[in-house]
């Protein structure tokens, strides 16, 4: 039970924080889902491909996200995906909210780090 | 050496072992079960399989050209799970979302739902559903609501409602659900593999077309309870119809056989067809088809059309029954259509040689021969009929439309009955007029065949002796050949009938209007008024 319920809480946090990490891998120019999967694998923030494609999906269409088609030499064409101008000024607000939680997450972990 | 089949991912052609191609499709429809249109379904879905191709692409080479079981098992687990699938948790509140993640979501708080089980249906699936979800077997519940369909009648009712209100368990998440196993992608592979023969079943009608969208939206869950409801009522009127059909085909094959039966022992063992009704031996079908002025070879082929005319809808009669009750059919209609076309020409060749025969009968004709008897001593004629010039009984004989057909070893002939009327003469003398009638195709070849009718009779004295038959030749054909005789008598005179005369006389003309049969053994005078008895008392009249 405790395994099922840390596994499930891993996975939110996981979850909550996918979408800013997605928008940050693009913060330094445009990429296909291959790379941008490679970035978070090594964060262990994704662990399988599957569920970056909804995501893409529903980020470029709120706009945050657009893609231009690049043709493959080993496979269909490529989708590169890249920060619209109102993705970058997300991603700007959401890295102020990341460092504030991070701020406010390190000083709750550093008041209780030890319990009794 | 596996079954490959050739799929089109993500516009690029693969070739692919059977299992294979069965997991990924497995797969890529679980998986499109997770997504709504609002998602962004086909565009998640058409990313999907360009990442699968691109993972393809990679697995093969010049020594590998096919997609094996294991290529698909590495690429699943590159790509997730189908729940990996599944966006945040916010979407499980979202209350628009569609009811694919609303079940995910219940499936986190309870792993069992009750689905119906379209899988395992007799009807519509709800007593198969209702058995996982309390776990006993289904036949119970299916014996109850028959049960109660018998007597109340509210087991309808009762199963209908649960037909519309209980969700059907289409995706494989869905069916674990309704059996209460939880959901990892081992058990859904278990589940395919379950489903594997069922699959194979579905994909023979869905074709390669991937893009087809299978993630039916629940918003027409009315619609498609409509399409489904009628979907079964055809299916029990099917049924129904089937077993009738069947009843049917038994009814057709039985009937068939008998008349077939029927028809073929009488055509064998009595030599004659049963429906002319031919007692007489010797005396058969074809000696009476034989007076018919058609050739021999038009009469041979002519029973053989008359019996393929019978023979092939009885034939087809029990050939159809057989179809029925089998519920074979024949992969070519050679045989039907050589059958038709040979009912067509019996039927024509049939049609064609009876109105040939029939143009024979077309025309009328007469001929009158006017036979003098020269003059009598007496005042009175006696009438009578000479003795049978044929020995009748040593004679298969056959009356046929009033004429008699007789055989004795090969040669056959018809004769028929002359008729005798009495009439006055206007010469004073005693007159005999025989009127001979025939048919014939025109009014001259009639009158040619009533020429030939032969008849003869004997004076002696005062005596006339009729023969009762005249006859037609032994090499006549019939054509409805008769005879007249008209016996004039002058005023005065006086004609008495034997006894004998009685075969011969026909509708004599006199003035008490009396009747044939007692004008017999009377001596009867032509007077002014007609002919009048002269010898009889009123209780003879």
């Amino acid at each position: 039970m405790l395994t099922m319920n840390l596994e499930n809480t891993q996975a939110q946090m996981r979850k909550g924080i996918l979408e800013f990490c997605i928008l940050a891998t693009l913060r330094n120019g445009e990429a296909y889902p291959s790379d941008i999967i490679e970035r978070l694998k090594q964060g262990q923030l994704i662990v399988v491909e599957g569920t970056l494609y909804p995501l893409l999906t529903r980020l470029k269409n709120t706009g945050l996200l657009t893609y231009r088609w690049e043709e493959s030499t080993s496979g269909p064409p490529r989708k590169y995906y890249q920060l619209t101008e109102l993705g970058d000024r997300f991603l700007v607000e959401l890295t102020t909210t990341w460092t504030n939680l991070q701020d406010a997450v390190n000083q709750i972990l550093g008041t209780y780090s030890k319990p009794e | 050496m596996k079954k490959t089949i050739s799929i089109n991912i993500g516009n690029i052609f693969f070739n692919i072992d059977e299992d294979a191609f069965n997991k990924l499709h497995h797969y890529l429809n679980t998986i499109r079960g997770h997504f709504s249109k609002s998602d962004g379904q086909e565009e998640i879905m058409s990313d999907i399989e360009s990442r699968i191709a691109d993972l393809f692409q990679q697995k093969i080479n010049d020594t590998k050209q096919v997609i094996s079981l294991s290529d698909v098992d590495d690429v699943i687990k590159i790509m997730g799970k189908p729940e990996d699938y599944v966006l945040d948790a916010e979407d499980f509140d979202q209350g628009n979302k569609n009811s694919h993640e609303q079940t995910t979501s219940s499936r986190l708080r309870n792993p069992k739902r009750l689905y119906r089980d379209s899988d395992n249906r007799y009807v519509a699936g709800v007593c198969s559903g209702i058995g996982y979800y309390f776990g006993f077997d289904p036949m119970w519940l299916r014996l109850a609501f028959a049960f109660s369909f018998l007597f109340f009648g509210s087991g309808f009712m009762i199963y209908f409602i649960l037909w519309i209100i209980v969700p059907e368990a289409r995706t494989t998440s869905e069916k674990l659900e309704m059996r209460g196993e939880p959901v990892t992608f081992d058990n859904i592979g278990k589940a395919v593999e379950n489903e594997m023969g069922h699959i194979k079943t579905k994909l023979s009608d869905a074709g390669m077309d991937f893009s087809k969208n299978q993630g039916r939206e629940f918003g027409s869950k009315f619609s498609q309870f409509i399409n489904e409801f009628f979907g079964m009522l055809s299916q029990v009127f099917g049924g129904l119809f089937r077993v009738l059909g069947k009843i049917i085909g038994v009814l057709f094959v039985f009937i068939g056989i008998i008349l077939l039966v029927s028809m073929l022992f009488s055509l064998t063992t009595a030599t004659t067809l049963g429906v002319f009704n031919l007692p007489d031996l010797n005396i058969q079908v074809d000696d009476l088809m034989s007076l018919l002025v058609i050739p021999g070879w038009i009469r041979a082929w002519l029973y053989v059309s008359v019996s393929l005319l019978i023979i092939i809808p009885l034939l087809s009669l029990i050939y159809g029954g057989v179809k029925l009750i089998t519920g074979y059919r024949a992969k070519n209609h050679i045989v039907t259509i050589a059958a038709t076309v040979i009912w067509v020409i019996a039927f024509f060749f049939t049609l064609t040689s009876f109105v040939t025969i029939a143009k024979e009968y077309r025309q009328d004709g007469n001929i009158t021969e006017q036979v003098p008897l020269g003059n009598f001593n007496s005042d009175t004629l006696y009438i009578t009929t000479s003795k049978d010039l044929f020995d009748l009984d040593n004679y298969a004989k056959k009356r046929f439309h009033e004429k008699l057909l007789i055989k004795q070893n090969d040669n056959q002939l018809i004769i028929g009955n002359p008729t005798l009327s009495i009439e006055r003469s206007t010469t004073g003398e005693y007159e005999l007029e025989l009127e001979k009638s025939s048919r014939g195709t025109s009014t001259s070849t009639a009158e040619e065949n009533a020429e030939r009718i032969q008849y003869k009779f004997q004076v002696a004295d005062s005596l006339i002796s009729f023969n009762p038959w005249f006859d037609l030749g032994k090499t006549e054909s019939y054509h409805a050949q008769s005879l007249h005789i008209i016996l004039r008598i002058p005023e005065g005179k006086s004609v008495h009938f034997e006894k004998d005369a009685s075969r011969i006389i026909y509708d004599v003309d006199n003035v008490t209007n009396t009747r044939d049969s007692k004008m017999i053994n009377k001596t009867w005078m032509m007077k002014k008024e007609g002919l009048t008895c002269i010898n009889c008392n009123n209780a003879d009249l």
